[in-house]
C-alpha cells in the first residue's frame, strides 16, 4: 500500500543565470513500512523532491504535478493544514546537522519542540520526552546532554540529535537528506543503523536520498536512482546490487572502492540545459544514434523500470 | 624528497584557564617524490595540521622540515619562493579554495602573473592544464558558485599544476564529494602522478581511498605517527 | 510576490538615481540654468513671481539663482567628506581585519577613541577659534566619520580572511599586498559604496545643521547657509516659506537619494546571494 505516491512532478526555478530545470515529471512511490533510498549525484534534484514534499521550497519555485499522502494532494493543501503535518506526520532529518540546528537553544528545547508545537506540551514535559529521546538514540547521559548545546556536540552526535527529533512524534514518512554526508565510516554504520532501527520500532516509512550506494544498500527495500532531474532506474535494492540495468548504475557502482574506483568518463550535465535525446549519452558506452535522437520513455521489466533504449 | 624531523606543535586555548593542547608530539617521517605518503586518523586539526607543516604554512616547534636537504625555515627570500612553488597544497572544501568573486580564468592567471610568465604563453598554459585535469575551455568564463564540488576541485588543481610543484599534500581531497566524482578525481590523481613524478602526502579519513592512493601509509594517533605501510 | 518586491525596490532605486542625477546636473550646469548671478541685486524680500521664481532675500538676491549655486558647496562638501572619511575607513579596516593581533588592537584603539570624540561639539569649538570655512568642515568632518565604515569593513574582512581561499593564495605563493588588493578587496567592495553614500547624506545632514546655526562658511553660501540667513534675516518671522522651504527640501531629497541608492546595492547582494541557492550545480 502506498503512503506517498508522486505523480510527475516537475520543478523549475528561475535563477538570473536562466531557468533551472530540477526535477523532470518524476512519479515515485513509498510503501507503508518500507525503505526508499533515491540515489544520485549532488545537483541531481533528489533534496528538491524532499523539499517539495514538505513544501519547503524557496518562492523561485514552480512546481507542477501531484504527492499524494495518504489520498491527499500536498501540493494542493492549505499552509496551516501543511504545517500540522510537517514534524507530525511527515518529518525531515536534514543535510547538515549542524547547520540544521538552532545555535543558540539547548538540544532539549529543540528536540522537545515538535512535542510543544503539535501536542501543546510544557516545556517540563517536552524536555523530559527529550531525555526518553536521547536514551533511545543511545546517547550515554541523556540528562545532561539536554541542557548543551549543538556546538558542544560532534557532527554526528548531532545529526543522531535531528533524528531523534524527528522520530518525536512516530511520523508514517521519514525523510532523510544525505544524513551521512561529510560523516566518518564508523560513524555512518551508527546513524545507519540507528535510522533503521527507528523506522522499524516505530513502523514508519523512509525516503533516504543519499549519494552513497553503500548506506542506500544497507537499509533499503527499494532503489531509485535520479539523473539530471529524472529517475533513470528503479528496483528492489538486493535485485538492483545484483545487476544494474541502467549504464549509469552500472557506472557508479564501478565506481565503488571495491570494485576498483572505476570513473564514469564525463560530467554530470547542467540542470539549465536539456540535453536532446537521452540526458546519459554523451557519457554512455552503448550510446547509438537513437540515443542521441529521442528519449527514452520509463520502461516496465518485471518489478523494475529503466530508463534506457537498451532494453526496448 | 620532503623530511620532517621531530616535529611538534601546539597551542593553548580554553577558558578561564588556557590549556596547551599537543597536536603534533616528536614526528618524524620522509616524504618521498614520485609516491603517495598515505596519511590517515582522527577527525581533528592533527593531519591538516601535518599537511601545512610539510607545505611550510605553518612553523613547528620545535622540529625542522628538510627540502632536498634544505632546512625551510632557513631559507633566503629567492629560494623561498622556489620552495613554495615546489610544494603545494590542495584544501578540503572546493568551494573555499577559489574567490567566490573572481572568474575561473582569473583565478587562473593571477597566479601566471605572479610567476612573471608572459601573457603572449597563458593562454596556451591555461588552456594545456585545463585539458590534463579534464575540464572544456568554457569553463574559463564561469564562477566558481556555478560549478560543483568535481569541477571547483579540478580547477584547484590545475591552478596549482600551472606552478609545476613536486610534490602536493591532499587534504581529504574527495571527501566532499559523491561517490562517482570521487573515482574521477582518485583517477586524475594517479595518472597525475605517473605522467609528471608528483609525491602526495595524501590525507584522508576512509581506508579504503588511502589504500587505493598510498605506497606508504602512516596513522597519526594522539599527536603521533605510526607507519604501518612502507611502499 | 517575489516580483512585486522587486518592483518597488526598482521604482526606490531608479527614484534615488533620478534625484541624483538631477541633483549633480545642478550642481556642475549652474551657469547655464540660473537666470542671474548669485550676488546680482534686485528688489528685496519680494515673493516668487515670474521674473524672480523663487523670490528674493533681504539683501536683494535672487533666491533660485542662491538655491542653484548653493547646490555646489552642499554636494561639495558632502562628496569630498563622502570620498575623504571613506578612504580612511576602508584602510583602517581592512588593515585591522586582515593582519589582526597588535595591528588590529591598536587601530581599533584609534577608532574608539575617535568615537569619544563628539563631532557637532568639536567643530563649533574650531569654528570658535578659527575662521569657519569650508575647507575646515570637510577637513574636521572626515577626520571624525570614518568610525563605523572602518568597523564594518573590518567585520567582512575578517569573515572573509578566515575562507579558506585566502590560504588557498598564500600556499600559491602570493605575497600579502596582493592577497590584501585583489583577493579580499574585490569581496568588500560592494559593502564600501552603500558606506560612501550614507557617509555623504550623513555630512550633508551636518553641514547643514552647523551652517544653521551660523558655523558655516559666511562666503560659500551652502543651503544651510540660506536657512540660516533666512532664519537671522526675518524670512521666518514674516512667514516667506520661499526662502527657507527650497533648501531645506534641497538637502533632504538628496540625502533620500543616498539612501535609495544605497538600497540598489542591497539588492545586488541579496539577488546574488539568492539566485545562486539554486544554481544548477550546488547542494
Amino acid at each position: 500500500m502506498p503512503l506517498l505516491t508522486i505523480e510527475k512532478l516537475e520543478v523549475n526555478f528561475d535563477t538570473y543565470q536562466g531557468k533551472v530545470k530540477a526535477v523532470k515529471k518524476v512519479s515515485l512511490e513509498v510503501i507503508s513500512q518500507e525503505t526508499l533510498a533515491l540515489i544520485g549525484e549532488t545537483g541531481c534534484g533528489k533534496s528538491v523532491i524532499a523539499q517539495s514534499i514538505l513544501r519547503l521550497l524557496p518562492n523561485n519555485a514552480q512546481i507542477n504535478g501531484k504527492i499524494l499522502f495518504r489520498d491527499l494532494d500536498l501540493l494542493k493543501l492549505d499552509e496551516k493544514v501543511m504545517a500540522s503535518i510537517r514534524g507530525k506526520e511527515i518529518a525531515i532529518i536534514f543535510q547538515n546537522p549542524s547547520l540544521a540546528l538552532n545555535p543558540v537553544y539547548s538540544i532539549g528545547l529543540q528536540v522537545g519542540e515538535p512535542f510543544r508545537i503539535h501536542q501543546s506540551a510544557s516545556r517540563n514535559q517536552s524536555i523530559q520526552e527529550s531525555i526518553r529521546l536521547l536514551a533511545y538514540m543511545k546517547f550515554e547521559k541523556p540528562g545532561s546532554a539536554v541542557k548543551m548545546y549543538p556546538f558542544e556536540f560532534s557532527g554526528g552526535m548531532n545529526q543522531r540529535v535531528l533524528i531523534a527529533t524527528a522520530l518525536a512524534l512516530h511520523p508514517a514518512l521519514l525523510i532523510a537528506d544525505e544524513p551521512t554526508q561529510g560523516l566518518d565510516r564508523a560513524l555512518i554504520k551508527q546513524i545507519i543503523k540507528q535510522l533503521d532501527r527507528a523506522r522499524k520500532t516505530y513502523s514508519s516509512s523512509l525516503l533516504l536520498i543519499t549519494h552513497d550506494l553503500t548506506v542506500a544498500q544497507a537499509i533499503s527495500d527499494q532503489i531509485a536512482v535520479m539523473y539530471a532531474g529524472e529517475i533513470v532506474e528503479q528496483a528492489p535494492t538486493a535485485d538492483f546490487f545484483q545487476k544494474p540495468f541502467h549504464p549509469y548504475s552500472q557506472g557508479l557502482l564501478g565506481s565503488l572502492p571495491e570494485n576498483g574506483f572505476h570513473p564514469i568518463p564525463g560530467q554530470s550535465p547542467s540542470l539549465i540545459e536539456t540535453l536532446p535525446g537521452c540526458q546519459f549519452h554523451p557519457r554512455c558506452k552503448w550510446a547509438a544514434d537513437q540515443c542521441r535522437g529521442e528519449k527514452p520513455e520509463l520502461l516496465s521489466i518485471d518489478s523494475r523500470w529503466v530508463r534506457c533504449f537498451l532494453y526496448d | 624528497m620532503i623530511e620532517l624531523q621531530q616535529v611538534s606543535y601546539g597551542f593553548s586555548r580554553g577558558w578561564p584557564r588556557k590549556q596547551y593542547h599537543i597536536v603534533l608530539n616528536n614526528i618524524s617521517v620522509k616524504l618521498q617524490m614520485g609516491k603517495t605518503f598515505g596519511l590517515m586518523g582522527n577527525s581533528g586539526t592533527g593531519k591538516t595540521t601535518l599537511g601545512k607543516v610539510a607545505v611550510g604554512l605553518i612553523r613547528p616547534f620545535p622540529g625542522k622540515v628538510f627540502f632536498h636537504g634544505n632546512d625551510i625555515f632557513q631559507l633566503t627570500r629567492p629560494e623561498w619562493l622556489f620552495f613554495r612553488r615546489k610544494v603545494q597544497m590542495l584544501f578540503q572544501d572546493p568551494q573555499g579554495s577559489l574567490n567566490p568573486k573572481k572568474r575561473i580564468d582569473a583565478s587562473l592567471w593571477d597566479v601566471l602573473n605572479n610567476i612573471q610568465v608572459s601573457l603572449y604563453q597563458q593562454r596556451e598554459i591555461i588552456e594545456n592544464v585545463l585539458d590534463i585535469v579534464g575540464l572544456a575551455t568554457d569553463f574559463l568564463f564561469r564562477y566558481p558558485d556555478q560549478l560543483s564540488g568535481g569541477q571547483n576541485q579540478r580547477i584547484s588543481l590545475a591552478r596549482i599544476l600551472l606552478l609545476k610543484p613536486e610534490f602536493i599534500v591532499l587534504d581529504e581531497p574527495t571527501s566532499a564529494l559523491d561517490i562517482s566524482v570521487q573515482a574521477q578525481i582518485l583517477v586524475l590523481l594517479r595518472k597525475l602522478q605517473e605522467t609528471h613524478g608528483l609525491g602526495y602526502l595524501f590525507i584522508s579519513h576512509d581506508p579504503e581511498v588511502v589504500k587505493y592512493m598510498s605506497h606508504s601509509i602512516g596513522i597519526l594517533e594522539n599527536g603521533t605517527l605510526e607507519i604501518i605501510q612502507e611502499g | 510576490m517575489k516580483s512585486w518586491v522587486s518592483y518597488q525596490k526598482k521604482f526606490y532605486i531608479s527614484l534615488g538615481g533620478i534625484l541624483f542625477l538631477l541633483f549633480l546636473s545642478m550642481a556642475i550646469f549652474a551657469s547655464l540654468i540660473t537666470p542671474y548671478q548669485p550676488k546680482e541685486r534686485f528688489d528685496p524680500f519680494l515673493p516668487p513671481g515670474v521674473e524672480h521664481l523663487l523670490g528674493t532675500n533681504d539683501i536683494g538676491n535672487d533666491l533660485f539663482t542662491e538655491f542653484i549655486y548653493g547646490s555646489r558647496v552642499t554636494l561639495l562638501i558632502g562628496l569630498l567628506t563622502g570620498a575623504f572619511s571613506t578612504s580612511i575607513g576602508v584602510l583602517v579596516g581592512l588593515l585591522a581585519g586582515f593582519h589582526g593581533g597588535l595591528i588590529d588592537e591598536f587601530l581599533m584603539g584609534i577608532t574608539d577613541v575617535v568615537l569619544m570624540i563628539p563631532r557637532i561639539p568639536l567643530i563649533i569649538i574650531l569654528s570658535a577659534f578659527l575662521r569657519p570655512s569650508v575647507g575646515l568642515m570637510i577637513m574636521v568632518m572626515s577626520i571624525l566619520w570614518w568610525t563605523s565604515t572602518a568597523r564594518v569593513i573590518r567585520s567582512r574582512t575578517m569573515q572573509i580572511s578566515s575562507m579558506g581561499f585566502l590560504e588557498s593564495a598564500r600556499c600559491l605563493g602570493f605575497s600579502s599586498w596582493h592577497i590584501l588588493f585583489y583577493e579580499i578587496f574585490p569581496n568588500i567592495f560592494m559593502i564600501i559604496i552603500p558606506e560612501f553614500l550614507i557617509t555623504v547624506a550623513s555630512a550633508m545632514i551636518s553641514e547643514a545643521s552647523l551652517s544653521f546655526l551660523g558655523l558655516g562658511d559666511p562666503s560659500l553660501k551652502s543651503w544651510g547657509m540660506m536657512i540660516h540667513h533666512a532664519f537671522q534675516r526675518g524670512g521666518f518671522l514674516n512667514g516667506m516659506w520661499w526662502w527657507y522651504v527650497p533648501p531645506g527640501l534641497g538637502v533632504t531629497l538628496f540625502v533620500l537619494s543616498m539612501v535609495f541608492l544605497s538600497f540598489s546595492f542591497e539588492e545586488v547582494e541579496v539577488e546574488r546571494r539568492e539566485g545562486t541557492t539554486i544554481a544548477p550545480f550546488n547542494h
